[in-house]
């Protein structure tokens, strides 16, 4: 059965849009979001080499049910690490901006 | 037998999306003003940052719904005896009905409540742990700019 395969793909590219940022700079937004896309493509790429043998209905709800919500648990643990790394970098700026001034 | 599984699944997809988008409205909707107290009335700051927490939560939970659906099969094998040929033999059949599915998905359904509870209420801790700092911070100020007047 390749169409449990085909629907992974679908599903994931929509929780690419989602990633937005508040750093002023686009640049290093952009490379997150490759990131975001490369990390995507290779766990899709992993998982459809796992899946070998979808006989039942039962399986492919199980096989897709497990493996989305592996990729999610995993991009919302990302997702907060980034949150606390751009709280810590704004304490920093703050920081620095005083002692230089 | 398997369709009725399958039935359950069914059941409980909605139910967990459905949960979690209604409590991702309501807890969302009322952090936006701790958010503005937090970062002090600057509204792009407090919006986008609301905005990251609720695509956060929203990966979390739909994430721990969609991993913990797979029902564990074991919990319904039968072991029975049966002489075969002259030899004793375990033989292993999957019994169930109506009601043990609905435990099944009642069970899951609670954890998944429980589990949305823990993360609100520790997004509440957070939110005044926050609010409390900036208000520290203000009163730092307020207090350094007084130091620098006299």
């Amino acid at each position: 059965m390749t169409v449990g395969a085909d629907l992974y793909c679908n599903g994931y590219y929509l929780i690419l849009n989602l990633f937005e940022n508040e750093v002023v700079t686009q640049t290093i937004n952009k490379l997150l979001l490759t990131g975001y896309y490369l990390l995507n493509i290779g766990y899709i790429a992993l998982t459809l080499t796992q899946i070998d043998e979808v006989e039942t209905t039962t399986v492919a709800l199980e096989q897709l049910a497990y493996n989305i919500g592996r990729i999610l648990l995993i991009l919302s643990y990302l997702h907060f690490q980034n949150i606390a790394l751009l709280a810590w970098l704004s304490k920093r700026k703050h920081i620095l901006i005083n002692q230089f001034n | 037998m398997t369709d009725l599984i399958v039935k359950t699944y069914i059941a409980y997809l909605p139910v967990a999306i459905l949960l979690t988008f209604v409590v991702a409205r309501i807890f969302f909707k009322n952090s936006k003003i701790f958010m503005l107290d937090i970062f002090s009335g600057r509204e792009e700051i407090a919006m986008s940052t609301n905005k990251l927490f609720e695509t956060g939560f929203y990966l979390l939970s739909l994430g721990f719904a969609l991993f913990r659906m797979k029902i564990n099969k074991s919990n319904f094998i039968t072991i029975d005896f049966e002489m075969v040929e002259g030899v004793r033999t375990r033989i292993e059949t999957l019994v169930y009905g109506k009601q043990e599915l609905f435990e099944v998905l009642s069970s899951k359904v609670g954890v998944l409540a429980v589990v949305l509870g823990f993360m609100v209420f520790f997004l509440m801790y957070m939110l005044f742990r926050g609010k409390k700092k900036s208000a520290e911070g203000r009163d730092r100020k307020e207090e350094l700019q007084r130091i620098q007047e006299i």
